[in-house]
């Protein structure tokens, strides 16, 4: 009977949400910072789901995911509005032009 | 032990599309190798036993990431400049992992019943639930991507 220890999750979740962190820090593209994001939530569902398994024993964890995947639900739809504004107005998708928008 | 070789094969290959999301060139490929990294993620929930959750996050994948593909097919005309340092990225992440996973060094996990999960649950939950629900959807992610790529094609040949 082999079996998968729970702190080898633990360290892939940490993983996945440290390149989710790592790359909103080392991206200039408005839409790759957009996807380092989800990446770190992808992380944080997978982390929950264990640490919830893990603490309670049973796996009754959808309130919580679902919390989590509303999340990012409303943050695409927040992109796609922030889009249409870039584009109407025909501006670049470099965060270092945009952080000089207010100009 | 073939538990164990699926969960190190998996990982490797979530930690390796999750880089490929920063190194490639577009912003379209990039939302590809995201929808990659939730398919991963999807599996891991397989092999926690937990085939609902595995569908749900399919379910996301195919509405989330098909918003994010159009919008990348959209935006390709603003992505005409260097995207992420990936050599800066690489190092950043080794500094942030090295910094999250030290603590656990010093922690003692004391789970509700044990510190393992069930027995050939990875086995159980692929032989149980991936005919009925988690094929099919896989199946119908991959229309919607064909639809896109297809999409994209017939409009670039206008």
């Amino acid at each position: 009977m082999i079996l998968i220890p729970i702190e080898y999750f633990i360290v892939l979740s940490f993983a996945l949400f440290s390149i989710g962190v790592v790359g909103v820090a080392a991206s200039r593209h408005f839409l790759l910072m957009i996807l380092s994001v989800e990446i770190a939530l992808v992380a944080s569902t997978l982390l929950a789901t264990v640490m919830y398994y893990s603490v309670t024993g049973n796996g009754n964890i959808m309130l919580l995911l679902f919390t989590l995947w509303t999340i990012a639900a409303v943050e695409a739809i927040a992109l796609v509005s922030f889009y249409r504004y870039l584009a109407r107005y025909e501006t670049s998708l470099d965060v270092r032009k945009l952080s000089r928008l207010r100009d | 032990m073939i538990d164990l070789a699926l969960f190190l094969i998996v990982s490797v290959m979530g930690l390796v599309v999750s880089f490929f999301v920063f190194a490639v060139k577009d912003i379209l490929h990039a939302a590809l190798m995201l929808s990659a990294v939730f398919f991963v993620n999807s599996l891991f929930f397989f092999m926690l036993d937990q085939p609902l959750l595995a569908v749900v996050q399919l379910f996301i994948m195919i509405g989330g990431i098909t918003t994010f593909l159009f919008v990348g097919v959209a935006s390709v005309q603003y992505s005409k400049f260097k995207h992420t340092e990936v050599t800066g990225l690489a190092v950043l992440w080794t500094i942030v992992f090295v910094i999250l996973v030290l603590p656990l060094n010093y922690v003692q996990i004391t789970p509700f019943q044990s510190n393992l999960f069930g027995p050939d649950s990875i086995a159980l939950s692929l032989g149980t639930s991936s005919m009925l629900f988690y094929l099919m959807l896989f199946t119908m992610f991959g229309v919607a991507l064909g639809a896109i790529l297809l999409l994209k094609k017939v409009g670039a040949d206008k």
